[in-house]
């Protein structure tokens, strides 16, 4: 059975419907991608996922248990997390203070403090400085490290590239090497096709809230996913 | 020599009136909930002292504990079974649904006690006083402002240093993301709002001490809030202690010069800094 | 696509054509006009307060429900506009009928003057910024000798004016009010003016992003509806031939106005009438009930609030979809 499994959903904004029965599966310790272009439905969806949206309709599977209507913080105890768009540190607390809040519920796991600087030796020494001060690149650690620091199952992670010089984007998944060998689950949304294809060995792409493609990035050709992409007829 | 004492008296009353706007400004800065009922349960507080004083014999101040701990349960209520339900982007039920229970709470408080003005009794403690270097101030008055300065102090220490305090402040920052993080943000509100009107209920009960209050006075108690709040620079701490100190100072050197005017200077000073400060005292030191 | 909701909203409600509408209204109008030929005194006395009544709550509707400007203050400008129809009426012997206009404008004047300072405020500090005004202005109007001090001051014109037709004329000028704020408020809205201040209340920078000018949207909204407001208030003291700072001043007419508005719908002109006959019903049933009348009030705003935060109006206009002041229909 797989960690993560999604059938039929489902959100509306009102009367617009961002999401049309949409479906798809992550499997325990896979990395997947989920590509598409702006507004494709991804942020939608992970919203759906970690219970931050709540108008949905559909079944939402997660290690077993239906958590289509679970509240986000129940779903977030659950082992679910995700790394925010746009960073969303808490501005007004040090880089410590935001990552000890990613410990606060205390999910037991190998991911703790130490943990994180190894990972990101550069936040150590910007342990005390407020997290406003960053960099974009170590705002961005520190997102991707507050939400290690919960321990989590499965990680969910929206547009991390996004903003960010090519050098940088380098720089921050490679952690991710580190973080499927702790055994977590992880989805990347990503507009970057060539990044999400490189991390992932299996590929979803969006178009206008539905499913156009899944595969293994290996074997799809980038004809094909460019076609999904961007809604228009494949050339052979 | 009568202005340094003028002035003096206005520093303590100051410090009061700061921590009458420290409940409504902490509500403010953790939920962007402004509590229109604010004033009216900062005087029921004051009725709350009034039952219990005779408990606290020999140390009135002491009536304030019992008082604050009452307030932060009725706070922890009123937030998770009635504010939590109106929560959202739309602004306007949480105002009106607090404007509600204000008139709710003002009008049975009206209904009980009656119109009578009253005042909480703290015995020996109402007319003991001190002399610094030839001018005589109450004791009262001082330990008020001391009170509310350690309250101050003490808030700001634990919002940084605790576990639950990081959690608050992180839910200010970003209610959503604290959810990711396993946080119940609506469980947060409940305390948060429980210690606003804890704090509020301290503030309410030595007000009470101090001068005297009829169930109509929360409308006065809010605009004072209000006032601290806005000159301080919504969301500065220490910008809302400065707020209470000037609105002191000008309503004790106003009924100087004019017995009856009562809030009125306090008013027309909040709105000379709005114009010439919009940002409030704190937005003029970040310039 | 936000186009293509709002159409398909609006497909779905069913309301009459604006003319239709506005011939209603002047149907209404004219046969409440006529009603004191089977009516005594003391009938029209009540039909005058609740027509009063319903203007306050109808402009305060206008800023909250479409300009989305709440003001706890607007009790000032019912004190503003009877206080300047008085002090002139008696200090000039001017008929003071005459002087409804300069009361109107007096109030939006003083709104306009005190834009600048409380539109820097937001939301509940505004609405509380408007209030300490009001308080301001109580608080000086009590300590002035000239302006009667807090014992307040009486009509002095009408005294000496035949009885009969002080009150028909009381009475006339409260139905017309009822017509500027039924009729006048949905031609108001439905104009340039009107659609701006729904754009602005609903998205700000999507509205500055289509080229309307926020602040000054909101300012011609907050004057108007301040200028009626007090219009209103010199109206209605007019009716009662007595001024006192504490009850011109007083913000229970905020407490009134926001029951009626509430109870109604915010939002909508049907709801402030809605809300405008419940209120007076109450009244008249728990009447001599004092503070338990106000409690009760206080509560039927919070239970709204959480059962249903558009009103009554608001509920049924979801249900069965009828709408009769459509505003959207004529901006389509």
């Amino acid at each position: 059975m797989p960690l993560l499994q999604i059938e039929d959903l489902e959100v509306f904004y009102g009367d617009f419907r961002a999401l049309h029965g949409l479906g798809l599966a992550v499997e325990e310790g896979q990395t997947v991608s989920i590509i598409g272009a702006n507004g494709a439905g991804k942020s939608t969806l992970l919203k759906a996922i970690t219970g931050l949206e709540r108008q949905k309709k559909g079944v939402i599977r997660y290690a077993g248990a239906d958590i289509t209507t679970m509240r986000a913080d129940l779903i977030a105890r659950a082992g679910m997390t995700m790394v925010p768009e746009g960073r969303r540190l808490f501005a007004t607390l040090s880089v410590e203070d935001n990552l000890r809040m990613g410990g606060a519920m205390g999910r037991k796991g190998p991911w703790t403090l130490p943990a994180i600087y190894a990972l990101f030796p550069a936040l150590q020494e910007l342990r005390d400085v407020n997290a406003a001060r960053l960099s974009g690149g170590q705002q961005q650690m520190v997102s991707i490290g507050r939400a290690l620091m919960t321990n989590p199952r499965l990680l969910l992670c929206d547009e991390i590239s996004l903003g960010l010089a090519p050098k940088i984007i380098q720089d921050i998944y490679r952690c991710f090497e580190a973080v499927k060998q702790s055994g977590v689950s992880v989805v990347l949304i990503e507009q970057n096709v060539t990044l999400a294809c490189a991390a992932a060995s299996y590929v979803y792409c969006l178009l206008e809230g539905r499913v156009s493609l899944a595969g293994d990035p290996r074997s799809l050709s980038m004809n094909e996913i460019s076609a999904a992409y961007f809604g228009t007829e494949a050339h052979p | 020599m009568i202005w340094i004492e003028t002035i003096a008296n206005g520093i303590f009353l100051g410090g009061l009136y700061a921590l009458i706007g420290l409940g409504l400004g902490f509500t403010f800065g953790v939920m962007k909930i402004v509590n229109i009922a604010q004033g009216d349960f900062i005087v029921a507080a004051a009725f709350i002292g009034l039952a219990l004083a005779p408990w606290t014999p020999g140390a009135a101040l002491l009536v304030v504990i019992p008082v604050a701990i009452i307030a932060f349960l009725i706070g922890l209520a009123l937030q998770s079974l009635l504010i939590n339900r109106v929560l959202g982007k739309d602004q306007i039920p949480q105002i009106l649904l607090t404007f509600g229970i204000a008139i709710i709470l003002r009008n049975g408080m009206v209904e009980w006690f009656g119109a009578n003005s009253r005042s909480i009794p703290t015995g020996s403690l109402r007319f003991a006083s001190f002399s610094v270097g030839g001018l005589r101030f109450g004791v009262l008055p001082a330990l008020v402002l001391v009170i509310a300065l350690c309250l101050f102090a003490a808030l700001h220490w634990w919002l940084r240093h605790s576990r639950m305090g990081r959690t608050i402040v992180a839910t200010a920052d970003d209610y959503e993301v604290v959810q990711l993080l396993g946080v119940n943000y609506r469980r947060v509100y409940n305390i948060a709002t429980g210690i606003a009107l804890a704090l509020s209920a301290i503030a309410g009960v030595l007000l009470g001490m101090r001068g005297s209050f009829t169930p109509y006075s929360g409308v006065d108690r809010l605009l004072i809030a209000f006032e601290v709040v806005i000159i301080g620079g919504i969301g500065s701490f220490w910008g809302m202690f400065a707020g209470g100190l000037i609105l002191g100072v000008t309503q004790i050197v106003g009924l100087k010069f004019d017995p009856t005017a009562g809030l009125m200077y306090g008013h027309i000073v909040f709105f000379l800094i709005l114009i010439f400060a919009p940002m409030g005292i704190a937005g003029l030191l970040r310039r | 696509m936000t186009a293509l909701r709002i159409s398909r909203k609006a497909s779905r409600l069913r309301a009459p054509s604006p003319k239709l509408v506005l011939a209603g209204c002047g149907i209404a109008a004219l046969i409440l006009a006529a009603a004191p030929l089977a009516l005594d005194v003391g009938d029209l006395r009540l039909i005058i307060e609740i027509l009063t009544v319903f203007a306050f709550a109808q402009t305060w509707n206008l800023l909250a429900g479409y300009a989305g400007l709440m003001s706890f203050g607007q009790h000032l400008f019912i004190g503003l506009g009877a206080y300047c129809l008085f002090v002139i009426s008696n200090r000039t012997g001017a008929n003071p009928f005459y002087l409804l206009p300069v009361a109107f404008l007096f109030s939006a004047g003083a709104a306009a003057l005190i834009s600048p300072m409380v539109f820097r405020l937001r939301h509940a500090y505004f609405a509380i910024g408007v209030w300490v005004l009001a308080e301001v202005a109580r608080l000086y109007v009590s300590q002035e000798d000239w302006l009667g001090s807090t014992s307040g001051m009486a009509l002095v014109a009408t005294r000496d004016m035949d009885h009969t037709w002080v009150a028909l004329a009381n009475y006339w000028v409260a139905v017309a009010l009822g017509v500027v704020c039924t009729a006048g408020f949905y031609l108001l809205l439905t104009s340039r003016l009107g659609l701006a201040l729904v754009a602005v209340r609903d998205n700000e920078s999507a509205a500055a992003a289509s080229g309307i000018d926020v602040w000054w949207t909101r300012f011609y909204g907050f004057a108007i509806a301040s200028g009626v407001c007090g219009l209103a208030g010199a109206a209605y003291y007019m009716s009662v031939f007595h001024l006192e700072p504490g009850a011109a001043f007083d913000a229970n007419w905020v407490v009134v106005m926001l029951f009626i508005v509430i109870i109604g719908g915010v939002g909508t002109i049907e709801g402030p009438i809605l809300g405008t006959a419940i209120y007076f019903l109450l009244r008249g049933w728990l009447a001599g009930t004092g503070n338990l009348y106000l409690m009760l009030l206080g509560a039927a705003a919070v239970a709204t609030m959480l059962i249903s935060p558009k009103g009554i109006w608001g509920a049924v206009r979801r249900r069965y979809g009828i709408e009769i002041f459509s505003a959207r229909r004529l901006a389509d």
